[in-house]
């Protein structure tokens, strides 16, 4: 019978992976008595794998470890990691929750009790109309002082209107002429 | 097999201690640095191989599937990046543009004589004949051996399927006994077992 070489030497792979049954392992090793060749090369393979199987792992140096987490913590912090509020942040934000009660509680009982009394509502609203009128007789007397600013000096009104726009559009030209940052690095806008 | 103290360590670096994953760290640094120092045979590309797969678990940990284990993931972040590193020695090799690289005798990890006393000289032989294979197959005997990782569990690392796992590795295995010959093994040295 011819003998199958391929097969026998995908037989000796099985083998060193311990995959054979005890009958194909029979007839690996009488195989190996019929071809002396085939059993140096087998018994070669044996030694690599005995090798290879018996090398320890090699450990780095003792300092590794400590070397790897500086460099992760000189990293930024990565978007994944959920930060937590310090204990500041915390206390303030218990604080704020523990007084919003009380405080809305008062400023309910203030607003029913002058609603529900006409005087408090009167004197409420005669408070409103007063800073009301007092603030539109100010609002008229800056506009009175600027008409008669305007009468008495039109230059004021030439200036606004054409010297200050000029001005800040000759600016914005020299700038840009003697190159902005943009234009200095040669970036595309 | 998920380790429960990995996830639970995942989940803290997550929430923001850091120094959670410095357990993680101290637990693999010894696989981490082993499968570089296989790859790439030397001891000072393998630490920085080996950091820089740690950095890019730590970077992207949200992407880490935490119904696998840690170990597989950091293994398979740190065999990427040895090919890669494998790959970018040979585009200097090939450049033009480049100097040549100095002789390998000169730049090999592999001791001088003197150094060769000190040194466990059984890992000498182990990384000559790791040499000889190609990255692929290098990379499949060694996670094979020092990992005892099955074929497709290491198929599903490389991105390949089992059948071709097992080529590579009968076929490197083929290649490592040639190569080995008679050469007899030396004794392992216990003492010098993570020194070397």
């Amino acid at each position: 019978m011819p003998r199958d070489d391929a097969n026998m030497h995908a037989r000796m792979n099985r083998a060193l992976d311990s995959e054979l049954s005890e009958e194909e392992q029979a007839l690996l090793h009488q195989q190996l008595e019929e071809a002396p060749e085939i059993a140096d090369h087998w018994d070669q393979l044996r030694r690599t794998d005995e090798l290879l199987r018996t090398t320890p792992m090699i450990a780095p140096l003792p300092e590794f470890a400590s070397r790897v987490m500086a460099a992760i913590s000189a990293l930024p912090i990565p978007a994944f990691v959920r930060r937590h509020p310090g204990a500041g942040v915390a206390l303030g934000l218990a604080l704020a929750a523990f007084l919003t009660v009380p405080i809305f509680s008062v400023l309910l009982l203030v607003l029913l009790s002058a609603l529900t009394d006409p005087g408090t509502l009167n004197t409420w609203l005669r408070a409103v109309l007063g800073a009301s009128g007092y603030i539109l007789a100010l609002v008229a007397d800056i506009a009175d002082e600027l008409r008669a600013g305007i009468t008495t000096t039109p230059m004021i009104v030439a200036l606004i209107t054409t010297m200050i726009p000029l001005s800040a559009l000759w600016g914005w030209l020299i700038w840009y002429l003697m190159g902005s940052p943009r234009v200095r690095r040669g970036a595309k806008p | 097999m998920i380790d429960e103290n990995d996830s639970l360590w995942v989940q803290r670096t997550i929430a923001g201690d850091p120094q959670a994953f410095g357990e993680l760290v101290q637990r693999y640094e010894r696989d981490a640095f082993n499968l570089a120092y296989r790859m790439l045979n030397d001891r000072g590309e393998a630490e920085d191989a080996a950091q820089e797969a740690f950095l890019r678990a730590y970077a992207n940990l949200d992407r880490y599937d935490m119904t696998r284990p840690f170990k597989t993931w950091l293994l398979s972040i740190t065999s990427n990046h040895c090919i890669d590193r494998l790959r970018r020695r040979r585009l200097v090799w090939l450049s033009l543009e480049e100097p040549l690289p100095p002789h390998p005798a000169l730049t090999s990890d592999i001791p001088g004589p003197e150094e060769a006393t000190l040194m466990n000289e059984r890992n000498v032989l182990v990384q000559e004949l790791l040499e000889e294979l190609s990255p692929d197959y290098r990379l499949a005997v060694i996670l094979r051996y020092w990992y005892d990782l099955s074929y497709a569990e290491i198929a599903e690392m490389l991105n390949t399927t089992e059948s071709a796992i097992k080529s590579r590795l009968f076929r490197a295995r083929q290649t490592l006994a040639e190569r080995l010959e008679s050469r007899p093994i030396p004794s392992l040295d216990p003492a010098m077992e993570g020194r070397s």
